[in-house]
């Protein structure tokens, strides 16, 4: 199920919040089967057989997890057979596919490929569960139990896209008496995070994933221009619908009190690479640095042992990003590019900040480019495109794309506007560029301004709720060859 | 401001706000979901068969359907009403397998019990199709639409396109000063005929070679299974079903240049095969009328009657419709048989490589002229018959040196003052023409005018009006003199939609004062087919 759905926002939510405070005021247990049951049925809402690998999963994990509770002498063998068994299963679904693609590329051979159906959300879950063998290895969780062992890994807000959760802190969140009652202030702050995260999702991503797609589709036909264009797109897009969606799951689970880790923090006001790493993602950054960066000695082996550390867990981040070189460049980039932050900053090289503000973003801008193209010759392409500037206008399709279907309404409500879209060309698109640069760069992270209530904020939910909401639906078009 | 102030407040704004959306959706309803269309109220577009045809089937009022794939488009309902004595829709499913179309047609059943005449088109190139095969290729079906579950119409009524796109546009059209409520007739829903042309240019720009017939391919035991199954669940369920209920069911006839594949390829054996498989299993059912005009080869074989290999053009949908009312062609379990086999035979031994000599009509409508009689049984009406209504002015007639025929040579040009208000279908209606004008007390079965016509000096045009008894122009046919060349050329006038008296007037001089005297223009060979 998605958060963005009719059915989650109308029925799954209400009834998951709703049924959770009755179980937990029946009895503990049931409130915590409630959300049990709610999690497997959001987990497997179009398909029940995806059920099968974390089923799996969560068996493998479960019973190692209480051989490390039960044979102390064996503990370090309890670990280490499930983390690779995890690790096994994530790689065999992810990477098989481009194992063979590269085998059958490089050697010439014509190996037939799987047809793996890759398991929702494996790439979350899969760190979550090593997150919790790790956690009972180091005793952190002190007594096993196999309805919070569950519901930490279930639970849907959290179960396909994360944010990444620290099991000790989420069970005894879980367990918290004073946290079983509903909470009014919790569930206005969730209905608010939520909202402003549909927002982000249909109304910015959405129009900006449009857009790309434009460029995608006409490689060859997209100017330099366009392509500069697409670029700060695609960054927007990719923000706009990953910090939507985990607005969505935080906003989802404060109204259930519990409190998941923030992933973004405004990352695009980021000064430096490391900077921005310390923004974007947060929780998978974090996970990185506890779960591979720190057991590899982290800075503590010396200069030089430090970027090599900082090169892997880059390298690791690449590859759980996707199965294709274009993420593996990508994430090696992004390593470099931090190993000399750090050179700078070890030599005392200080860059004055919007200066360095101006390279992080225009880095990360065609990092992203590399990222969202489909082979490393594609990203050179469309660099090349740009660099040449050999057509310097904007094209219509791309400009097309940014004319909402509201246009007309808001021509008719406000005549300025409508003046103002017949003079300028690309009024809608410089529109949706202004919008999203002052929500990037101007207000505060809305986990914390976003705390108060007042009858602004009251109107400014409900009206990105509902134009949100409309966005859940559009009329359905059948694209026909012949014609 | 207290949390549960604050919930209390964004509940009521956000109930009522989509309430009022919902509500107005309601009341609009652009797709037909809830209700028959306000057309005395709103002008209703129909352009989205997958979102709209359901609605139709649902709410409508009518006793007869077209349905199809594109094949079905070009269907004319007002042309089906006339010779079917019905009152139809047409809800065509472009590129619809048999399912999609099947599926839709069992809601029409289910919900219209006035429903008894079905015409649709069983097109070739789906025969393969399995059973539950949709096309969710070309897009996402909107299957909250055609279920009764009122929990998923919310995707309908609080739809970003559907406020804005649709029923906004709607609200705001109505309130215009020269607003019309109406909505798409259902002869020009989904029909593609003008947005194409037509002949051998089109359908083989690049030419194509034919070396012979390819080794022969058959049917296999697993096709002829998954035939069998398509059709009895997607074709012939419901004839059992509804058994007073007449289903007009047609093979839909594909151009000479799909055979030359087939045959090229050897498959040609394996899709009449598959045919015949499929006829047999449809003519156990006795109301159903299955008819193929594969053997019209007079047709198939001409591709100024298609604009692909496969689609043909509307004037072949109306000779369908005349043909399946008179039961020509019609398949019974006495004729099939030999019907097969004079299709293999032909098209196995077709000389395919003359396509590529075939002449592109210029103008695409010729070819829709000549098959004029077949479809009214009007014969044509030449020029040399009814010569003696036609009343000329700075004309007269001379013969053709060539072959005899009679010519109308136009000199001079017209006295109408330049750039003058009275139109020049005005003028010369009411004041003087170069050429000849005439009258026809009932223009009958007549679809098109055809002739010919050669720009011989200065400024001589060709100006073709056609008035109705009220003396309004309903038909007109201009060509500027700067584009013209001393050659013949063939124009055709579509008068489809005329009937009654008529009045024609050919004018060959220039429209106003400042053409020279010595203009000359040359009519030939006027028909009315």
């Amino acid at each position: 199920m998605q958060f963005n759905s009719y059915i989650f926002i109308c029925f799954f939510l209400p009834v998951m919040v709703i049924g959770y405070f009755l179980g937990n005021k029946i009895r503990v247990i049931a409130g915590k089967l409630i959300l049990i049951a709610g999690s497997i049925l959001f987990y497997a809402y179009f398909d029940w057989t995806a059920l099968l690998v974390v089923g799996i999963s969560l068996g493998i994990n479960f019973f190692f997890a209480a051989g490390v509770k039960k044979w102390q002498k064996w503990n370090k063998l309890f670990l280490v057979v499930p983390v690779i068994i995890n690790i096994s299963l994530l790689l065999y679904f992810k990477y098989t596919n481009f194992v063979i693609t590269n085998f059958n590329t490089w050697l010439d051979k014509d190996i037939v490929l799987k047809q793996l159906v890759l398991p929702l959300g494996i790439s979350f879950f899969t760190f979550q569960q090593i997150a919790y063998m790790v956690a009972t290895y180091k005793n952190e969780i002190e007594r096993l139990n196999i309805i919070d062992y569950l519901i930490y890994i279930l639970y849907f807000p959290k179960i396909l896209m994360g944010p990444l959760a620290d099991p000790v802190e989420f069970i005894a969140q879980l367990n918290e008496p004073l946290l079983k009652k509903i909470n009014w202030d919790n569930i206005a702050f969730g209905v608010r995070i939520f909202s402003f995260g549909l927002f982000k999702k249909l109304l910015l991503a959405d129009t900006f994933s449009r857009a790309v797609a434009w460029g995608y589709t006409n490689i060859e036909k997209a100017t330099a221009i366009d392509w500069i264009l697409i670029m700060l797109f695609y960054t927007f897009e990719i923000y706009f619908d990953f910090s939507g969606y985990s607005d969505m799951a935080v906003g989802s689970s404060i109204m259930l009190n519990i409190t998941l880790p923030i992933n973004f923090d405004s990352p695009y006001k980021a000064i430096s690479i490391r900077d921005f790493w310390k923004r974007w993602h947060m929780s998978l950054t974090k996970f990185f640095t506890k779960y591979i960066y720190i057991p590899l000695g982290g800075s503590r082996k010396g200069e030089f042992f430090t970027y090599i550390n900082t090169m892997i867990v880059f390298f690791v981040s690449g590859m759980w990003h996707g199965a294709n070189w274009t993420f593996i460049l990508w994430g090696l980039l992004h390593g470099i590019l931090s190993v000399l932050d750090r050179v700078l900053k070890r030599f005392k090289i200080e860059i004055f900040e919007p200066f360095s503000w101006l390279i992080t973003f225009g880095i990360v801008n065609v990092l992203w480019l590399l990222f969202r193209s489909d082979s490393i010759f594609q990203w050179k392409q469309i660099l090349q495109t740009i660099v040449l500037m050999a057509n310097t206008t904007i094209s219509d399709g791309l400009i097309k794309v940014f004319t909402i279907p509201e246009a007309a309404f808001f021509c008719n409500m406000l005549p300025f506007i409508k003046t103002w879209s017949q003079l300028i060309r690309g009024f809608w698109m410089t529109g949706f560029i202004g919008f999203s640069l002052i929500v990037c760069f101007l207000p505060e992270n809305n986990y914390r301004s976003l705390r108060r209530n007042s009858v602004g904020t009251m109107v400014f939910t409900a009206m990105a709720f509902i134009w949100s909401f409309i966005c859940l639906g559009g009329e359905s078009v059948f694209v026909y060859f012949n014609f | 401001m207290k949390s549960k102030s604050w919930l209390a407040g964004w509940f009521i704004l956000v109930t009522v706000i989509l309430g009022m959306v919902g509500t107005w959706v309601y009341k609009i309803d652009p797709f037909f979901h809830f209700h028959k269309p306000y057309t005395d109220v709103y002008y209703y577009n129909l352009n989205n068969q997958r979102s709209q045809n359901d609605g139709i089937c649902k709410h409508f009022d009518y006793d007869a359907l077209i349905t199809g794939t594109s094949l079905t488009e070009n269907f004319k309902t007002s042309e089906f009403d006339k010779i079917f004595g019905v009152n139809s829709v047409k809800v065509p499913y472009s590129g619809g397998s048999y399912k999609e179309i099947n599926d839709n047609l069992v809601r029409a059943l289910a919900c219209n019990n006035n429903l008894k005449t079905i015409v649709r088109g069983l097109d070739v190139h789906r025969f393969f199709d399995d059973a539950s095969s949709m096309r969710s290729d070309l897009g996402k079906y909107p299957t909250y639409l055609y279920d009764n579950n009122p929990f998923n119409d919310l995707e309908y009524i609080f739809n970003r396109d559907v406020i804005f796109d649709r029923v906004y546009p709607m609200e705001l059209a109505n309130k215009n000063e020269n607003f019309t409520p109406g909505i798409t007739s259902f002869d020009n829903y989904s029909s593609w005929q003008a947005r194409n042309t037509y002949g051998v240019n089109t359908v083989c720009p690049d030419g194509g070679g034919y070396d012979g017939l390819g080794v022969a391919v058959h049917l296999s035991d697993d096709e002829r299974a998954t035939i069998t199954e398509n059709i009895t669940q997607n074709v012939t369920s419901l004839a059992d079903k509804y058994p007073d209920v007449d289903f007009y069911y047609f093979i839909t006839p594909f151009s000479v240049a799909w055979w030359r594949n087939v045959a090229a390829n050897g498959t040609i054996y394996k899709w009449i095969e598959a045919e015949q498989c499929i006829i047999e299993l449809i003519l156990e059912h006795d109301n159903i009328h299955l008819f193929s005009f594969n053997n019209r080869t007079d047709i198939t074989t001409d591709l100024n009657h298609y604009k692909d290999n496969i689609h043909y053009a509307q004037w072949i949908n109306s000779l369908i419709l005349h043909w399946m009312y008179t039961g020509k062609y019609l398949l019974t379990k006495d004729n099939y048989l030999d019907y097969l086999e004079k299709e293999l035979d032909f098209y196995t031994s077709y000389d395919y490589n003359s396509i590529n000599n075939q002449e592109d009509y210029k103008n695409d409508f010729y070819a829709a002229a000549l098959l004029n009689e077949e479809f009214t049984g009007e014969p044509p009406l030449r020029m040399q018959d009814i010569i003696d209504k036609f009343s000329f002015s700075n004309a007269q007639i001379i013969v053709d040196e060539n072959d005899g025929n009679m010519v109308l040579q136009c000199l001079g040009s017209l006295n109408r003052v330049s750039e003058s208000e009275q139109s020049v279908a005005s003028y010369l209606l009411n004041d003087d023409y170069i050429g000849a004008r005439f009258t026809l007390e009932d223009i009958g079965g007549h679809n098109y005018c055809v002739f010919y016509g050669k720009k011989i000096s200065d400024h001589g045009q060709p100006g073709v009006y056609v008035y109705n008894d009220q003396n309004e122009v309903v038909g007109e046919l201009t060509e500027n003199y700067n584009h013209l060349d001393n050659e013949w050329h063939q124009y055709v006038l579509d008068l489809t939609k005329v009937d009654g008296r008529v009045t024609i007037i050919f004018n060959g001089g220039y429209i106003d004062a400042t053409g020279s005297p010595d203009s000359e223009y040359l009519f030939k060979d006027i028909t009315l087919y």
